[in-house]
């Protein structure tokens, strides 16, 4: 008997009161009857939400004016996401396959040598950088040089120094490499190397050195020296332009050189000591018939005397 | 101008549709989901959507289409609170003398049956509320609900056997 309240949504019924008179004075003598009781009017207590329709209207007007706007915004954003997505794993993938380069570099004044996977020695002169894999190394001995640097090559596989006015591949040796502007120049110093630019490809022996500039042409000469005369802060010229010289005073001293006037196509050969800024500066322009003007400690302008 | 060549278009038009059918839905999403909150944004979306498709939709549409996309946004809605429903702390008594629950604390009763609620399916949910705090007939909540009197019926008779199931003390 106690199940009657189970069948026909008598309950349901009950409560609209669609049940017979019978029904009704059964159920309600039961002792579920109070349950259901007290759950029907503890539920007519629960308050209701104040929805203030008049409020809500001037807010829906408003919020209407931005809808048409705010729904592509959303696809956008989904499409952006999406995009992405697919950017940070077509980057995870590349990652994968383009291995990671590591780059040293020297401010002026600064001259830095380091030692490479291979146990290669490379010095960086000042202002200059040099760009490797470190996990190909071993394998693939390459890098890429921006300035100039001595490299003491240790015995194995092809060494290749790529720079962007010619290639210089050795096997085990010891020279330098000055890539700056479009000048390319390599001493060797011991072994051999080869030097290659899109025009031409020579290859020089210890004691001896190539140059090219603008017009790539390849100049081969003799050196005397063992090692490159930067490796004890000074730095040689030979028959080079006054600007490269200029250019190498603003380097190895952190300075400015104004050249006004001068001439700086004229070939210059020499010297100057990369510790004293003064006696460098006579050195390289009192031959020239150039006088100097300190600006201030950092600039200097150059006149003719 | 009758009422069927009028434009839902028309600020006045869109205006007492609003005022008409606003609070209703949103009691109707109240109960459903138990967030007052929840229930404004799908009422300020339902009309927003009725606002763009204007020019598509007859006047005596619109409350059926409002109702339509309520319902489907809350379709999308798992959400479901434990406790949602506020009451008034009167000191009068509920619980009716004669009953076992004498007793029992008038708040833990309150709490207990406001978890219940709270745990109702929410089709159940809307239709016992809809009921009892509306006050509205079977037949006014199967027209809201888009269902049958007799399903309705089923609901409510679930709704109770669930709430008495869910306070054991009672």
């Amino acid at each position: 008997m106690s199940d009657f309240k189970h069948k026909n949504n008598f309950l349901a019924r009950w409560l609209e009161g669609e049940v017979s008179e019978e029904e009704r004075k059964r159920f309600e003598a039961s002792k579920d009857y109070l349950a259901f009781k007290d759950i029907l009017n503890a539920t007519e207590r629960f308050e209701r939400p104040v929805f203030d329709v008049e409020s809500n209207l001037t807010a829906q007007k408003e919020f209407n004016k931005t809808y048409n706007a705010k729904k592509p915004k959303v696809v956008q954003l989904k499409l952006f996401l999406s995009a992405a997505a697919a950017v940070v794993l077509i980057l995870i993938g590349l990652r994968i396959f383009i291995p990671q380069s590591t780059t040293i570099r020297t401010e002026v004044s600064q001259i830095k040598t380091l030692t490479l996977p291979d146990n290669s020695q490379v010095t960086l002169n000042a202002g200059s950088s040099i760009e490797y894999v470190p996990k190909d190394f071993l394998t693939k001995r390459k890098l890429t040089l921006k300035g100039q640097a001595f490299f003491k090559v240790a015995k194995g596989s092809t060494f290749i120094v790529k720079t962007k006015n010619g290639d210089i591949s050795v096997l085990g040796t010891q020279f330098d490499v000055n890539a700056r502007e479009y000048r390319l120049e390599v001493h060797c110093f011991e072994g051999r190397v080869q030097v290659d630019n899109d025009k031409e490809s020579v290859i020089i022996e210890g004691g001896k050195a190539v140059r090219s500039g603008r017009s790539k042409k390849m100049l081969q000469f003799e050196i005397q020296d063992q090692e490159p005369t930067w490796l004890n802060g000074i730095s040689t010229f030979k028959e080079v332009p006054l600007k490269q010289v200029i250019n190498e005073l603003e380097r190895q001293f952190g300075i400015t050189i104004q050249s006004g006037d001068i001439d700086t196509e004229r070939m210059f050969t020499g010297f100057f000591e990369n510790k004293d800024l003064n006696s460098a500066i006579k050195t390289c322009f009192e031959p020239m018939n150039i006088n100097c003007i300190f600006i201030n400690s950092k600039k200097i302008k150059l006149v003719n005397k | 101008m009758s009422e069927n060549t009028k434009s839902v278009c028309e600020e006045k038009v869109y205006e007492q549709l609003y005022r008409d059918h606003a609070e209703k839905i949103y009691f109707y999403l109240y109960y459903k989901f138990g967030d007052s909150e929840k229930a404004r944004d799908i009422v300020q979306d339902s009309f927003a959507k009725l606002w763009i498709n204007c020019s598509k939709i007859v006047i005596k549409a619109a409350k059926s289409f409002l109702y339509k996309v309520a319902n489907n946004s809350s379709i999308n809605e798992l959400r479901q609170q434990k406790s949602f429903l506020k009451y008034q702390n009167t000191n009068q008594k509920t619980i009716t003398n004669e009953s076992p629950e004498y007793q029992m604390e008038e708040k833990e009763f309150m709490e207990r049956l406001n978890i219940a609620i709270g745990n109702l399916k929410s089709r159940q949910r809307e239709v016992f509320l809809m009921s009892r705090m509306e006050k509205k007939t079977y037949k006014e909540i199967a027209e809201i609900s888009g269902i049958t009197v007799k399903a309705v019926e089923k609901r409510m008779q679930l709704a109770l056997l669930n709430l008495r199931k869910s306070i054991p003390n009672l």
